[in-house]
């Protein structure tokens, strides 16, 4: 009786340490993964304020306009371009109301 | 016998055998008490420590990615236009700096490095490496391009460290708003240096009231009438006159802050903020709200302007002489110096000052800018003082003051300060609504004013379809010593738009602009400074969201109400 109990004990003892080292194993693992995701990430925060700062760049309106009259037939705004939209006579609309 | 003996013998041995049996389990006790203590010790040791690392020492161990995180640390927040437009970030740069005592060769480690370094030259590394000192900077910040090319040098003894740079993405077009930033990550200038503090002590981002677009047309525009009236400098302001945020803000010339500058420089002062100028006739909306106000004067009024007029050693001319009587709204519009000296003297000086001083003309502007100059004013402000302030002489006072002191006239006459940083909800913008400095009346005459000098005035170049415009003219000879120079002017022109409902000024200044002949030689405001405004409403007018209209109500009433009764021109 006291023999077996013993025995249990020491099986239970040895389950117990070795799943524990196990679990330490895989949070050691843990850690290190977590570690070189953190430095990634890190290093992805980092190219993102370049980008941030070159899409600033590129995006700057003196560029932009010389790019714009070199590959876009566009033409600068003239203000008699601008209206109300109610003056803008929607024929198909009102007949579509009134069938 | 011998049995005997021998038997005592026996006894003998086995007596002592028996006290060696004794002090043998003696002996071994004590070994294993002292064993089962050393063990005992190197067990709760251990035991301890393994409490203090799973229970007490909390700290993370990755000193692999703390290491790397100087972006986070020692940063400098980031400063954005009003529409998310990033104006001034940080990244990573490495400097090259040297441990001479490493270097073999240092003729030719300066040779190598002088021919993949721009703006160092072989003769000055050389001299550094040579100096003695142990740790030497070769060059600061050097770009990506540099810090590869150095590293396939390979020359033992050059080292690199990451250092954060401060960069400007939108180069020159923000340098005298934003400012510039110093290798040691202090502000130099602009808001960069005001705000040095609250940058360097909190990462959160800094959004600014200014808007990318409209400041790009502001000084594509200044820039084109700068070259084209051959002027030494330009400055522009454009402000929201119910909110005081400054939308846009150009002064020319300017410079790329991501490069050294000198301090003295030209490039580097605010001629918008700093420079203190005479104005000229662009001060004579003052003196004419403070009269209306004070019902010194009606619009029905008006003075004798048939000669130049005399006052004790001095004698006040027009620039654009009608030698007859004039009402108020002609004074204004054809920008009498006679007229207005008449009426400052009816108005009083304490009158006069008080206004300006409501209006914040002669104080500080509280503008979140590190380079603000002090207005001049005069030291004893007598009744010949009143009078050249009057039209805008004996007072010099920055671009930037006159733009806000117009944002109030206009504005239906409230209080409000010029402001660079967006939803700055500090306490002064609660009572800043409620402050009055002129009456609606006054303000809605002025707005009137305004708009006839743009009709039909000394303005009329600065008159589009579509938007309403008003404003005033100034043309001011330079001082020097003792006098005035004829040859060097400043011309500038307030304009304020759409007029029925006045929702942004537009400041602008051109220093010693010089005719030519599609001016007919002219130089004066009215040629140079109005069209320039103009050109710059009608690109900003639709970006600043305000709506083109077709019709002139505004001015429709006014002229019944005001002006019908004299307008026998």
């Amino acid at each position: 009786m006291n023999r077996r109990f013993y025995l249990l004990f020491g099986l239970i003892l040895i389950v117990i340490v070795a799943s524990l080292f196990q679990l330490k194993h895989q949070v050691v693992k843990l850690e290190r993964n977590l570690i070189v995701n953190q430095s990634l990430i890190q290093k992805e925060k980092e190219s993102l304020k370049v980008l941030k700062a070159e899409w600033s760049y590129l995006t700057n309106p003196s560029r932009i306009e010389i790019l714009s009259e070199n590959f876009l037939d566009l033409r600068v705004l003239n203000i008699k371009q601008i209206g109300d939209i109610e003056k803008i006579p929607f024929f198909i609309e009102k007949n579509g109301e009134k069938n | 016998m011998v049995k005997k003996i021998n038997k005592m013998i026996k006894n003998i041995i086995e007596n002592s055998n028996k006290d060696n049996e004794k002090n043998l389990i003696d002996l071994s006790q004590v070994r294993l008490v002292v064993i089962f203590g050393i063990f005992s010790i190197l067990f709760i040791s251990l035991f301890l420590r393994s409490v203090d690392l799973i229970l007490l020492n909390q700290t993370p161990k990755n000193n692999f990615s703390s290491s790397n995180s100087i972006i986070n640390e020692k940063n400098r927040a980031d400063i954005f236009d009003r529409n998310n437009m990033l104006l001034a970030t940080n990244v990573n740069s490495a400097s090259i700096y040297a441990k001479p005592a490493e270097i073999i060769n240092k003729t030719e480690a300066s040779i190598k490095l002088a021919s993949v370094l721009n703006n160092q030259n072989f003769s000055d590394i050389e001299k550094k490496l040579t100096s003695g000192k142990s740790f030497i900077w070769i060059k600061r910040q050097v770009s990506p391009k540099e810090h590869f090319e150095v590293n396939k040098l390979g020359i033992p003894g050059i080292k690199f460290q990451e250092e954060l740079k401060r960069i400007f993405p939108q180069e020159s077009l923000f340098a005298h708003v934003i400012g510039s930033v110093g290798v040691d990550n202090q502000g130099l200038s602009g808001v960069e240096k005001k705000l040095n503090k609250r940058l360097l002590d909190s990462t959160k981002s800094i959004f600014l009231t200014v808007d990318t677009r409209v400041q790009h047309a502001l000084r594509q525009e200044l820039y084109l009438s700068m070259k084209k009236f051959n002027a030494i400098g330009a400055a522009g302001v454009v402000m929201n006159v119910n909110s005081g945020e400054i939308i846009g803000l150009v002064s020319l010339p300017d410079f790329n802050p991501n490069i050294k500058i000198k301090p003295s420089d030209d490039a580097a002062f605010s001629r918008v903020t700093l420079g203190s100028y005479e104005m000229g006739s662009t001060f004579k909306p003052f003196t004419v709200a403070a009269a209306l106000e004070n019902k010194v004067i009606s619009l029905k009024d008006g003075y004798d302007a048939t000669k130049p007029l005399k006052v004790s050693r001095f004698i006040i001319r027009d620039d654009h002489p009608k030698e007859r009587w004039l009402s108020v709204p002609e004074i204004f519009k054809y920008s009498s110096n006679i007229g207005m000296a008449q009426m400052a003297k009816d108005l009083g000086v304490e009158k006069q000052k008080e206004l300006l001083k409501k209006l914040g003309i002669l104080d500080r502007s509280k503008v979140e800018l590190s380079e603000v100059g002090k207005p001049i004013i005069p030291r004893t402000w007598r009744e010949i003082n009143s009078m050249t302030i009057s039209y805008g002489h004996g007072i010099a006072v920055n671009l930037l003051q006159v733009a806000n002191a117009y944002a109030i006239l206009v504005n239906g006459g409230k209080k409000i300060t010029p402001t660079i940083l967006l939803n700055n909800d500090n306490e002064s913008n609660g009572y800043v609504n409620n402050e009055r400095v002129i009456s609606e009346e006054t303000s809605k005459k002025i707005r009137g004013l305004l708009r006839l000098t743009v009709k039909s005035g000394t303005a009329k170049k600065a008159d589009r379809i579509g938007y309403e415009i008003g404003g005033k003219t100034g043309t001011a000879e330079k001082p020097t010593k003792g006098g005035y120079q004829k040859d060097s002017i400043i011309t500038s022109f307030i304009g304020v738009f759409p007029m029925d409902r006045p929702s942004y000024v537009i400041a602008i200044m051109l220093d010693e602009p010089k005719g030519i002949k599609e001016t007919h030689f002219y130089r004066s405001a009215g040629w140079t400074a109005a069209p320039t405004v103009g050109n710059i409403i009608e690109r900003v007018g639709p970006l600043l969201d305000v709506m083109p209209t077709k019709t002139k109500n505004y001015w429709k009433n006014f002229e019944a109400t005001y002006i019908s009764v004299k307008s026998n021109e």
